[in-house]
């Protein structure tokens, strides 16, 4: 009950819109053409996964010791998979 | 304070013998660096003084190996006429395996995707924080004591993302009807839990959900047993487009937080808080010529609405126009125009601006 009565404050009608805006979004992104996400190379891991909250930094920026620091902080700050963290690592490392 | 100042100067300095050290010779399998970023704000408000504001905000990170690490920040701020000091986070954490990341310490808010990712001032498009996260509005706890899991997962050319925690928890005032996130000790023996789940259908699109529960109430009180609960969805969208020469960056955010109603003196009265912000960004990174390409315009709408029955009851709603000017990747000016009105129930609203220059650098 307790949980029913939480949820008659949800606004459905701005859930709607909300919900609208999202699908669309949604929609127009997936006409780009995607990559399973274990096939993404290094280079485009970096791209989406650093981009998507700030400016991506040039590789030559840090050392290659302080990539491996500041992608490990990354990796867990922004959740990425080993995988991911290991390609972006290797390929900001590789560009050095 | 002075203490304080010298403990951080040591490390400071000892983060650069580190930095040569590791340079110059044999640089061992520990890991070492300074990060972190700094500001300074000019604020010209309307009925007000203009005054300058200042921060630095080191992150010290230390790794043994590639599973364990060390993060903490402290921020030394100058606003408000004082001068604060206060340890932003300090957490330890050991990659448990591809998929999961253990936790432990003081740590940014996992389930308010701004906080924990986008309150930096080098990050941030705007030099303030939205209503709904400032520490005024009591909306959200901006970080927590206690322990969180977390990792990521692909599913083809999707990812989803995940956070669980629990900490000492919020506690209740019950004369604000606010919470209190200073929680450096629990008032009773519940902890706060809490998470965040996210879904990436592609890479340019985020779309987020993060809850947190918890008692408030002092355990000795007649409110042991009120308890908080607080949602939010957050979306981000960020893109590429090449007939704009630049990226577009969307993203929005919305909380709710739901004290219950004891139906006890002073708390008698339904206590739910809502507050949010929508943000949209151009830089046009690829246009032709020096000034364009540095260049970027964002525009934000912030809100909050507490309930009519509570002491603070003003419901804020804010327009922000910004623009930016980037120096490198991580530093830039920020020139911010800002109109906010104050609605008070019953009452007409009133409104006042304000101007906020910034320089802010990430390191």
């Amino acid at each position: 009950m307790k949980l029913i009565s939480k949820i008659k404050h949800v606004d459905w009608k701005k859930l709607a819109v909300a919900g609208i805006v999202i699908s669309l979004f949604i929609i127009v992104a997936s006409c780009a053409s995607s990559t399973p996400i274990l096939e993404r190379p290094g280079a485009q891991l970096w791209g989406e996964n650093c981009g998507h909250c700030h400016n991506i930094r040039p590789p030559k920026s840090l050392t290659d010791s302080e990539w491996d620091l500041a992608v490990l902080h990354m990796r867990t700050r922004a959740s990425l998979t080993a995988d991911e963290a290991r390609k972006i690592a290797e390929f900001l490392k590789s560009s050095n | 304070m002075r203490q304080l100042m010298l403990i951080v100067t040591t490390i400071f300095l000892s983060g650069i013998a580190a930095n040569i050290f590791a340079q110059d010779g044999n640089a061992g399998t520990h890991k070492f660096m300074l990060a972190g970023l700094g500001q300074t704000s000019f604020i010209s408000e309307q009925n007000a003084n203009s005054t300058i504001e200042t921060a630095f905000e080191p992150i010290f990170l230390y790794s043994v190996n590639n599973n364990l690490l060390f993060e903490g920040e402290i921020e030394a701020e100058i606003e408000d006429g004082g001068q604060a000091f206060n340890l932003e986070y300090a957490q330890l954490l050991y990659v448990v395996n591809d998929y999961l990341t253990f936790g432990g310490g003081k740590f940014l808010n996992p389930s308010n995707y701004f906080l924990e990712r986008l309150h930096p001032a080098w990050i941030n498009k705007f030099p303030d924080m939205p209503f709904f996260v400032h520490e005024d509005t009591k909306l959200q706890a901006p970080t927590h004591i206690g322990f969180q899991v977390r990792g990521g997962i692909p599913a083809g050319t999707m990812k989803i993302e995940y956070a669980a925690y629990l900490g000492n928890g919020p506690v209740l005032m019950p004369d604000e009807g606010l919470l209190s996130f200073d929680n450096f000790g629990d008032n009773n023996s519940n902890k706060v839990v809490g998470g965040r789940v996210s879904f990436l259908p592609v890479p340019q699109l985020e779309v987020g959900y993060g809850v947190e529960t918890s008692k408030v109430g002092d355990s000795e009180s007649d409110f042991a047993d009120v308890n908080a609960l607080s949602n939010t969805v957050d979306f981000t969208y960020t893109t590429k487009m090449n007939a704009l020469k630049g990226g577009v960056d969307v993203r929005a955010q919305a909380t709710w937080l739901n004290i219950d109603n004891p139906q006890i003196a002073p708390l008698t009265y339904d206590n739910l808080s809502k507050g949010g912000y929508a943000q949209i960004a151009y830089h046009p990174y690829n246009a032709d010529g020096p000034f364009l390409k540095n260049v970027e315009i964002a525009y934000r709408f912030d809100w909050v609405d507490p309930p009519n029955e509570a002491p603070s009851n003003a419901k804020l709603t804010r327009s922000s126009f910004g623009l930016n000017y980037w120096l490198s990747t991580s530093s830039l000016f920020k020139f911010t125009y800002e109109t906010a009105s104050e609605e008070l129930p019953g009452e007409s609203s009133t409104s006042s601006d304000r101007f906020i220059g910034q320089l802010a650098i990430g390191f």
